[in-house]
């Protein structure tokens, strides 16, 4: 069989995988996957370092690709990203002069790693990044073969060529600029001659030059959007903030002695990504990737460590994604170590076969785990909680988005989908509630009952300070929609004002009633949930809701204004704290699940969850 | 890739820096956890807020009210995550230490931290 055969299966392979569990629509776990589908959509630029080769990308591929709504095709283009990554490391592995089938295990093992698989699957850079990375790994690889073997024109023109393909990868993610050390090591150590020919470096940095100029299109399209928080680059400072001087504060910001604890969550990454066998395989492989030829291994090598050595030190939520080049770098030194296995049992046929069949076996397992956690064909939690929420709102309602990437899910759905063209969509409410009648929404987080509008979180907004924010839709990952009330809501009802027919206690907490009721014309499934609850106090209570075993949220009672209402109302310990708010249900899977109500509690540092059944199966 | 090639001065190169990466990824793996266990994460500042979070086997989940410093109780199971602004940190079903980014475990002080188990 050919490589070109075997690379075009295990691309169909691994794009079946990640189209079987790909995001219908937008996704909330990744914050980024909004803003850089709306500005691959309107030809914007999102936060930095602005992405322009990947927004260029999206747009392509917004209009090419034939299948599902927008934000289904820029999820299709990180699977097609990801498995063409995946074909592109089995051409390495081959370039390496491994056997066809350590070279595909190699790749195989990307592929199926979690972590590329849970970015093959939503709309993110990162598959775009690996796919360049690869491509220019496998160009710099083409190139030493001519240098080596004294074709020197061939190999000034594959030279050109990577100066372009790395160039171009910094607009998938700047972070590629730190392989350069690695690549230029790599290129003296073949060809020393090089730093003779200056003519051909210069021409080659002019062609990586060319790659970078696509970062051109931030001052001219930076200016056109909201790019907050940061300032767009539209002068020569902003540019440098908004490119290689980004997130500064973030690199190198791990405290020495925090830096042991970093490595070995990176290690337990690796696990995660290749199993225990293939750390071991990994280990074993990069010894005989040494032997074997000390320049190829110094390359593999060296992008090894400078990302693991610069990504630990990098304080971000999301650690992991920014370490699959050096997931990449191990996957070769894994089919190094697969050969090794495999060249060891040549003189016995059977055991050898026994060896493929324990890799085949491993690489199920492992496929299988990452296909179970990363499935998210069914997540539809961002366009269930968007749809709602903009059904509910009344005509000329003003929506207080946070802005930028932050608001951008919104954006999205307002200007792809052209929904609700009446409500306005806002960053800021600059002035008291509106006089006009028509309500304010808020989508951000609450902090103590309040978004984070400027000032300290939890503080109120200016010009704001009166007004009371209460949520009336919830739906999964926390998403809520509040409205903006001019004066206290009835979060406390007095007592006696409520029949108790249900009067569950939950320790010092009571549910004395809940009703469900269902909205049979809503355009996706939700419930309107009111609860009424007696509580020991202000104090924090956490209280949830569940489908069957799915849990759907979970929030503080009041979400967080009960203090308030303590101090400006009345005691709350005396009422009944009442709630109401639309419940979005998830428009993929079972409705007709038992829904519950249930109280957290957290002592002694055991967490339990107890729970009621509030509505039974098939109610709603 | 050409056959094997010469033990030289590469090769000695090559093979110190392997060496040396690897031990220490093994003792890292070693050591750290060992550590960890040895201190009360509760009683003992946690250095840039990296550390563990309790999490029940039965994927329940809780939110802990923080009013103090930066306490943390620790276990090997989860990840949390965090960001600026938020009020809370959320927890992703993971394996080993967590790290929580110093602006959002600066920000759980007197916020609020939610966590969410692997049943989610």
């Amino acid at each position: 069989m050919s490589d070109r055969v075997v690379a075009l299966l295990l691309f169909g392979g691994a794009l079946a995988c990640y189209v079987t569990t790909l995001t219908p629509g937008l996704c909330y776990p990744a914050g980024d996957s909004h803003e850089l589908a709306l500005n691959a959509a309107r030809l914007g630029v999102p936060h930095p370092s602005g992405y322009p080769l990947y927004t260029w990308l999206g747009f392509t591929a917004m209009h090419v690709l034939p299948f599902g709504t927008a934000a289904y095709r820029m999820n299709l283009l990180s699977a097609l990203a990801a498995s063409g990554a995946v074909a592109l490391l089995y051409r390495i592995g081959r370039q390496l002069a491994l056997p066809v089938y350590a070279a595909a295990a190699a790749a195989a093992l990307l592929g199926i790693g979690t972590t590329l698989w849970s970015q093959a699957v939503i709309t993110e850079v990162y598959p775009a990044n690996i796919f360049m990375m690869t491509l220019a790994v496998s160009t710099m690889l083409r190139w030493a073969e001519h240098a080596q073997a004294g074709r020197a024109a061939d190999a000034r023109r594959t030279f050109m060529w990577f100066a372009l393909i790395f160039g171009l990868a910094l607009g998938t993610h700047i972070s590629t600029l730190s392989f350069a050390p690695a690549y230029a090591l790599f290129m003296l150590s073949i060809d020393p001659g090089l730093l003779r020919r200056p003519k051909e470096i210069a021409a080659a940095f002019t062609i990586f030059l060319l790659g970078v100029l696509q970062f051109a299109w931030l001052p001219l399209r930076g200016g056109l959007f909201d790019v907050y928080p940061n300032t767009a680059p539209t002068n020569l400072l902003g540019f440098y903030r908004y490119t290689i001087g980004a997130f500064g504060n973030l690199r190198f910001a791990v405290p020495w002695d925090a830096v042991p604890l970093q490595l070995l969550l990176y290690l337990r990454r690796l696990v995660a990504n290749t199993g225990l066998g293939g750390v071991a395989l990994g280990m074993l492989g990069m010894w005989i990737a040494l032997a074997r030829d000390q320049r190829r291994f110094g390359l593999f090598f060296l992008l090894f460590v400078l990302n693991v050595w610069i990504f630990s030190q990098f304080t971000v939520p999301d650690p992991d994604v920014f370490f699959l080049p050096s997931y990449v770098a191990w996957c070769v030194f894994v089919g190094f170590g697969v050969h090794a296995v495999g060249q060891r049992l040549e003189r016995w046929p059977a055991m050898r076969v026994g060896w493929l069949v324990v890799l085949g076996i491993g690489l199920v397992v492992l496929g299988r785990e990452s296909f179970v956690v990363n499935d998210r064909r069914t997540d539809t939690a961002v366009d269930d909680f968007l749809s709602a929420s903009l059904a509910i709102m009344p005509p000329n309602s003003g929506l207080v988005t946070a802005r930028g990437a932050f608001g951008a899910d919104a954006a999205f759905w307002q200007s792809i989908y052209r929904t609700r063209p009446d409500v306005p969509l806002v960053s800021d409410i600059t002035a008291p509630v509106q006089a006009s009648g028509a309500p304010y929404f808020t989508m951000m987080p609450l902090v103590r009952g309040r978004p984070p509008l400027g000032g300290a979180p939890g503080e109120a907004p200016v010009g704001l300070e009166q007004a009371w924010f209460v949520p009336v839709v919830l739906g999964e990952h926390r998403a809520m929609l509040s409205r903006v009330y001019p004066a206290p809501p009835a979060l406390v009802v007095r007592e006696g004002s409520r029949p108790a027919r249900l009067n569950h206690a939950f320790g010092a907490v009571t549910l004395l009633d809940a009703v469900i009721t269902p909205i049979p014309d809503a355009a996706r499934p939700r419930v309107h949930v009111e609860t009424w609850w007696r509580v020991p106090g202000p104090g924090p209570v956490v209280v949830a809701t569940r489908l069957g075993e799915a849990m759907l949220e979970a929030h503080e009672l009041g979400h967080g204004n009960l203090p308030r209402w303590q101090t400006d109302v009345g005691p709350v310990a005396q009422g009944i704290v009442t709630e109401a708010y639309d419940l979005v249900l998830p428009s993929r899977g079972a409705h007709d699940a038992p829904l519950s109500l249930g109280v957290v509690r957290f002592d002694d540092g055991v967490i339990t969850t107890q729970w009621h059944v509030v509505e039974h199966a098939g109610a709603h | 890739m050409p056959a094997r090639t010469d033990r030289g001065p590469l090769w000695w190169l090559g093979a110190c820096a392997l060496g040396a990466v690897q031990l220490a990824g093994i003792a890292l793996a070693i050591a750290v956890p060992r550590y960890l266990a040895s201190v009360d994460p509760v009683a003992k500042p946690i250095p840039a807020a990296i550390g563990y979070v309790d999490l029940p086997d039965d994927g329940g989940f809780t939110i802990l009210t923080y009013t103090g410093p930066k306490r943390i109780r620790m276990s090997p199971q989860t990840l949390v995550r965090g960001g600026p602004g938020a009020s809370m940190a959320e927890l992703v079903p993971g394996r080993g230490v967590i790290a929580v980014g110093a602006e959002a475990a600066d920000h759980a002080i007197d916020a609020t931290l939610i966590i969410i188990g692997p049943a989610l």
